[in-house]
């Protein structure tokens, strides 16, 4: 029988990485996942700015948010990082201070909303392996990527799980596609994304090349992140450092890509062959198996 | 626990640093932080999804009840540019 969940998506995904998405609903089926959209659903909103700049405007967005989610009975899927953390947190919130719940309700009553905590908010990975199960995802592979060399860019939000299990749970996956990860010895720094936030080359200099460095000299076929915001970073470091002559030529994967190229579907029907940085050596290794 | 418990040492945000002000002026008129331009709703139809997500994107009452919660806070305020005001502020602290 298919598990439900109310989709969220966020902002970066659909908006700037659709081959996510797009990987995300083919997988859907043969995971039997059922995703049912939240109509509506906005920014989370991203923790590292407005949770910042204003506590209520966080917990209120967030909590209408979570208020969709209830709407629908389903618990949900978050496929970002920094959306789950403020997801995540704001329900905790929430929940754990009644008068807060209120409070926050007495703001999403007039909009026709309101939470009252009935539903839990689960990373996608905590969704692949604790409800899907790895046993079924094993069951589904059909591409062999046993000699795919790739970076893994694990980003913050995951080492804030409880018991940092959620960093296990992206290497079990990835152990499970057979994909081979290459320590290449920056995988607990952060991209650079909040640092981009007070300075962008500082961020460009001592955190994403820093770590583009690294994983160029592991000679890593790919990146692969479960956060859109460090796909997003990483992405562009490379883009802005070419000015400069740096070239790098990293392709950046979703982990959800990954998954939906080992359940055999074509890069192009999920759009592999549409990223900013190139990903033709990639395809075409993927093509010979990832030999 | 309150942010406040949390990090009792956290100045209070009174204007907002100008990396801050795009993503929060998108959030308060998209209802997301980046734009969906042209070509990225083409990518998405060429990959069988909507050319618009679900989302604010597409749904424009998601965008003003962001935008009434919103303007329930503080930050509704912060969010506009005022350069004197902000001077203000930045000389009084």
């Amino acid at each position: 029988m298919s598990k439900s969940y109310a989709l969220f998506l966020g902002c970066y995904i659909p908006a700037l990485q659709p081959f996510a998405e797009a990987s995300l609903r083919q997988i859907a089926p043969r995971l039997n996942m059922k995703l049912i959209d939240m109509k509506g659903a906005t920014c989370c909103p991203v923790p590292e700015i407005v949770r910042l700049a204003d506590h209520n405007a966080w917990l209120y967005v967030s909590a209408r948010n979570l208020a969709l989610a209830e709407s629908l009975g389903k618990d949900i899927m978050v496929v970002c990082n920094g959306c789950w953390e403020t997801l995540y947190d704001s329900r905790e919130a929430l929940i754990n201070n009644p008068p807060l719940m209120a409070e926050v309700n007495s703001k999403l009553l007039p909009l026709g909303k309101e939470f009252e905590g009935k539903i839990k908010v689960k990373h996608f990975l905590e969704v692949i392996v604790e409800d899907i199960g790895l046993k079924s995802l094993k069951t589904e592979l059909k591409q062999p990527l046993s000699k795919l060399k790739v970076a893994v860019q694990y980003g913050c939000k995951l080492y804030k799980s409880l018991d940092e299990k959620f960093v296990s749970y992206f290497d079990d996956i990835i152990q499970t596609l057979g994909v081979k990860t290459v320590k290449y010895g920056a995988e607990k720094l952060c991209c650079g994304f909040p640092l981009s936030l007070y300075s962008l080359d500082k961020a460009m200099e001592e955190r994403s090349k820093y770590k583009l460095d690294k994983m160029q000299t592991a000679k890593v076929d790919c990146m692969v992140t479960t956060c859109p915001g460090c796909y997003d970073v990483l992405e562009k470091a490379q883009l802005l450092l070419r000015r400069q002559g740096i070239r790098y030529e990293i392709p950046m994967l979703n982990l959800i890509e990954l998954i939906a190229i080992s359940l055999g579907f074509q890069p192009q029907e999920i759009g592999l062959d549409q990223h900013r940085i190139k990903t033709d050596a990639l395809i075409t290794k993927i093509g010979r198996g990832g030999n | 626990m309150s942010d406040e418990q949390l990090y009792p040492w956290r100045k209070k945000v009174k204007t907002l640093p100008p990396t801050f002000k795009n993503p929060i002026a998108n959030i308060i008129h998209l209802g997301h932080i980046p734009k969906l331009v042209t070509t990225r709703e083409k990518i998405r139809e060429t990959l069988g999804i909507n050319r618009k997500p679900p989302t604010a994107y597409g749904i424009e009452s998601a965008k003003v009840e962001v935008q009434e919660l919103i303007k329930r806070t503080e930050l509704y305020d912060k969010a506009t540019w005022n350069p004197t005001k902000e001077q203000t502020e930045r000389e009084s602290d």
